[in-house]
């Protein structure tokens, strides 16, 4: 079992409508009067002894939408999202080639947003990489009218913590 | 930490701008076993008020323990859900201050199937903007539980978004096989979890 320290930097209280409740699930009758967008990303991590690739992607559906997906799928309907969807952790001379290369810097980010090459970035890489493209997916979303008037779920912390 | 802070700070930019537009998000968690936010003197003295004598050790505790004990106290069944909420959490000084600028709602959902536990978790101004309406999604995503104990719009969405790495990770390692790479143990396990999703429809 995982015991997670309580963090002393953070309070926790219950609101003043807060209540322990037990719910029968048939008789809950919900109607929220509006359709919503689900969103969701997933990461990979692929290493060899001298690389490692974090590959990232998200999917929506939902608010008469069919799956969109970045990056491009056969499955999805696809959409442009200005964010790298991989993360590559190796040594400098390559990062440095990749980032040179127009056609590859578009897709595999070598650096972090505080511009650190990910060999020498004391973070999580797959975690920037994919929490960036996650909201930069919705950012498309909302910018290319697809949500619409409709709620948005997100999979996932609503950021970190 | 400052990129973090700078991509939380993206986030909540986009998604106070939908608030303001009438559009509020939630987020749905889950895996919680490594979050200890329930285990707190504050949330203790908060249950006993409803279930005499609940207790738990704080320091040798997560939240999916912390849930999974209160559902079996109140003997939650197939069926059910016990729902605790809402709480904020807010922080109060030093280091996550900054980063931690726009205090949390979030309720936590017991149901007894698959892994059991979730959170559903918003901002603070939303839910002050929109209380009515999140309350009824908190409800409306609990009564849409499937039998892996998720509300179904989430597992399809994770399904979906497993599928777009998948196709690109299985590419990745055809590619790598004809360049004579040779992938860590990590590596394989990760490929063998790919294609063992292949055939798990939500």
């Amino acid at each position: 079992m995982e015991h997670p320290q309580p963090d002393n930097e953070l309070t926790v209280t219950p609101l003043r409508n807060a209540k322990l409740a037990q719910v029968r699930l048939s008789s809950l009758r919900i109607d929220i009067g509006r359709d919503f967008l689900v969103i969701d990303g997933s990461s990979r991590g692929f290493g060899t002894h001298n690389f490692k690739l974090f590959i990232t992607g998200a999917a929506a559906y939902g608010a008469g939408n069919p799956v969109i997906t970045y990056p491009e799928t056969t499955f999805g309907k696809p959409i442009h999202v200005n964010w790298g969807f991989a993360g590559l952790k190796a040594p400098m001379n390559v990062l440095r080639a990749v980032e040179e290369n127009k056609v590859l810097s578009d897709y595999i980010r070598v650096r972090s947003l505080e511009g650190d090459y990910f060999i020498e970035y004391d973070g999580v890489v797959v975690d920037e990489v994919r929490m960036g493209l996650e909201t930069m997916f919705i950012d498309s979303l909302v910018s290319n009218k697809l949500l619409g008037n409709n709620l948005l779920i997100i999979d996932g912390p609503y950021t970190w913590q | 930490m400052k990129e973090r802070k700078k991509l939380a700070d993206m986030r909540i930019n986009i998604i106070s701008r939908l608030s303001n537009a009438g559009i509020p998000t939630v987020g749905v968690v889950k895996r919680v076993e490594g979050s200890g936010k329930l285990c707190r003197n504050s949330v203790v003295e908060f249950v006993n008020d409803y279930v005499k004598g609940f207790g738990i050790d704080i320091n040798n505790c997560n939240d999916a323990a912390f849930m999974y004990r209160l559902g079996q106290a109140m003997e939650i069944g197939i069926g059910e859900a016990l729902v605790l909420g809402p709480l904020r959490i807010s922080a109060v000084s030093g280091r996550l201050s900054d980063y931690f600028s726009e205090d949390r709602v979030f309720w936590y959902v017991y149901t007894g199937l698959g892994p059991g536990v979730f959170r559903i978790e918003t901002i603070e101004s939303i839910y002050r903007d929109h209380p009515e309406l999140i309350g009824k999604l908190v409800l409306w995503l609990i009564s849409n539980i499937d039998s892996a104990g998720m509300p179904y719009v989430i597992d399809v969405a994770d399904y979906y978004a497993r599928a777009v790495t998948r196709t690109l990770y299985l590419r990745f390692y055809q590619l790598s096989l004809v360049r004579g790479l040779k992938p860590t143990y990590d590596t394989l396990q990760e490929l063998s979890k790919a294609l063992g999703e292949e055939s798990a429809k939500p």
